[in-house]
């Protein structure tokens, strides 16, 4: 893809400055640059825009993720969950619990662009892609 | 039914059940054959992307924000926002002998309707080149057959030449010709018992081409009896340029494995130019800056890495060899063109044909003068050297002598004379397509004319004499030939029993 060096080397700058103390996106702080962006449009606004949404995204998926599992109500599994993939990563990982009545048993975990999964579905998908 | 229960009962004991981790992404765009992924932070470059309904992809542009994958499957079945999970392997085909008298696609998979292939190993279709210490020097000879390329351009084992020229021109022909002699020659050494015997497996990566071609030349292998040492691996014009960027890397594998595996094969690249192309549609969709001709700049990477893979191995790596036969279309036997000279650079030689010659009727239409073989004499059995030595001199000196005669009304004796052996051996060389001649006839034939057995043959004959020599050879002369082929050489008594089998064919003639 054709690179736009300076809009993204731009974009990642204000994403710094859209960081509180613990590396969390701060809504604030990005409604700030938006409206300096509006106020002071440029030709290179909309890419620019358009790197900040994608790196945004990315950034709070180091610290927010989804957790599906076939029943959504919060039990110690989920918190043990929890736990234990904070400490692995290093720092403090909210987990958004989901129902997913297709897994039939397990649980299946996304952060970021990693997905933990140990259900019963990817079991039998497993053994129906082994039989084919 | 039973059986179906235990192979089931069998795969879950073996189903692992740990928690899987892997990596995901998000299709963004969709064009073209090409899917450009948001995420897959840990994808590999050349790794197999997993899309829904069992498409697959190959990661080949690796950026900050999205992954450019090249799609090999039926890209309908997707849209923007599936999900695209990585798989940790690089793309696989299956490999051994069970892919012989198959014909398979760019991925392995087959086509021929035979039931599947029989084979539990596969190779990586990207692997590196065998580095200096293992490799060899070339020295057996492959027989092509051709008398044309196996006298003045003799190919080795493990070699790589180039066949080069333009449309309609015979380029295939060689390739398949050279494919037809291996059978033929395999049969033989099978046939005779001997344990030193190493047959040349074949290849023959179809790329661009059109289906009727490749079916055509299906029935030629088939019709032959060649079919049954012959892997056919087709991405044909219609294909997707993927298929199209991956076959030859693919074919490449499975000629590996009969490398490693201290065999000899034999791949044929046909054509190198579609796949050069097939490239650039791919580079130009993912966005690549282009260079001259708009081909991406690691054009020549392209190929170079696929013909490195190409070699002998010495004795302590099992003594295999890969050879291969890139074919280049020319434009206007224009040689200076980008991927012609790129190939011309990466390869040990090329037989470069003329339109011209072909249009003439000198078929094969082998341009003496550009055509060159850098291993030479060393991949040339004693016999043939001895007689074949001066071949390619006589000839290009009847080429320049020919054109410079039209001017000159008279000339000398030895001018004559050279103009008259050029245009015999000219003759000699025409040889119809798919009709290989076994080396030790070649041999006998071209013994006969350096002995001026063919001096008092007018021209035009030389054709029908030749045939019927070849004729008599293989009735009459079995025992002097069976001698050249399990000798390789030329020994005195030899000469003797081949020049009284000569006289012998000299007055049936008469």
């Amino acid at each position: 893809m054709l690179k736009d060096s300076k809009s993204l080397k731009i974009a990642k700058c204000l994403v710094e400055l859209s960081l509180n103390e613990e590396g969390r996106v701060e809504p604030e702080k990005i409604n700030q640059i938006l409206t300096e962006l509006k106020n002071e449009p440029t030709r290179r606004s909309l890419p620019i825009l358009r790197k900040f949404l994608t790196l945004i995204k990315q950034q709070i998926n180091t610290y927010e993720g989804s957790l599906e599992k076939f029943d959504s109500n919060a039990d110690s599994s989920s918190n043990l969950i929890s736990d234990n993939i904070s400490q692995a990563r290093g720092k403090k990982i909210n987990l958004v619990i989901k129902e997913n009545k297709s897994l039939i048993a397990g649980f299946r975990m996304r952060i970021g662009d990693d997905v933990y999964e140990d259900s019963i579905a990817s079991r039998i998908a497993r053994l129906k892609k082994s039989l084919t | 039914m039973s059986s179906i229960t235990d192979l089931i009962r069998k795969e879950i004991e073996n189903l692992s059940t740990d928690a899987t981790r892997t990596n995901v992404g998000t299709i963004a765009t969709l064009a073209d054959g090409v899917a450009r992924v948001e995420g897959l932070s840990k994808v590999m470059y050349n790794e197999m992307v997993e899309f829904p309904n069992n498409v697959l992809g190959i990661a080949l542009n690796l950026e900050e924000d999205s992954v450019g994958c090249v799609l090999l499957g039926e890209t309908s079945l997707l849209k923007e926002g599936d999900e695209a999970r990585t798989t940790g392997k690089l793309l696989s085909v299956p490999v051994g002998k069970g892919l012989l008298g198959r014909v398979v696609d760019a991925v392995g998979r087959p086509i021929d309707e035979k039931g599947p292939i029989d084979s539990d190993i596969t190779y990586p279709v990207e692997r590196i080149a065998p580095g200096i210490i293992p490799r060899k020097s070339v020295t057996q000879p492959l027989q092509t057959g051709i008398m044309a390329v196996d006298s003045m351009i003799p190919i080795g084992r493990g070699q790589r030449e180039l066949i080069i020229g333009d449309r309609s021109t015979g380029k295939t022909t060689i390739a398949i010709d050279t494919i037809i002699n291996q059978a033929k020659i395999n049969k033989k050494g099978i046939e005779s018992g001997d344990a030193d015997f190493r047959p040349v497996y074949c290849i023959y990566v179809a790329v661009g081409q059109k289906n009727s071609n490749v079916a055509r030349t299906i029935k030629v292998f088939e019709e032959t009896g060649a079919m049954e040492y012959v892997t056919i691996v087709s991405a044909p014009a219609a294909d997707n340029p993927a298929n199209q960027y991956l076959a030859p890397y693919a074919g490449c594998a499975m000629g590996e494995w009969f490398m490693e595996n201290g065999m000899d094969a034999l791949i044929v690249y046909d054509d190198l130019s579609k796949h050069a192309v097939a490239y650039r549609q791919i580079s130009l969709i993912l966005k690549r800056p282009s260079g001259r001709e708009a081909y991406p700049g690691d054009v020549f990477y392209l190929h170079s890495r696929l013909l490195e893979r190409s070699a002998r191995l010495n004795e302590d790596n099992g003594n295999g060899s890969l050879t291969a036969l890139p074919i280049i279309e020319t434009q206007m036997g224009d040689v200076s063109g980008y991927i012609p000279t790129n190939v011309i650079s990466i390869t040990d030689g090329q037989i470069f044909l003329e339109t011209d010659l072909f249009n003439k009727g000198i078929r094969p239409a082998v341009s003496v003068g550009l055509s060159v073989s850098r291993v030479g004499s060393a991949a040339q059995i004693k016999a043939y050297k001895k007689v074949a030595g001066k071949v390619k001199l006589e000839l290009a000196q009847f080429r320049e002598l020919a054109a410079f005669s039209q001017f000159e009304s008279d000339l000398d004796a030895a001018t004559k004379a050279r103009l008259d052996r050029g245009a015999r051996i000219v003759e000699l060389f025409k040889q119809n397509a798919f009709n290989p001649v076994a080396v030790e006839i070649q041999t006998s034939v071209m013994w006969a004319v350096q002995n001026n057995f063919f001096d008092s043959i007018e021209v035009s004959n030389i054709a029908s004499s030749v045939d019927s020599l070849k004729e008599y050879l293989l009735t009459q002369g079995t025992e002097v030939c069976e001698e050249i082929y399990k000798t390789g050489k030329l020994e005195k008594e030899t000469e003797e029993k081949l020049r009284s089998a000569l006289e012998d064919w000299k007055r049936t003639q008469s």
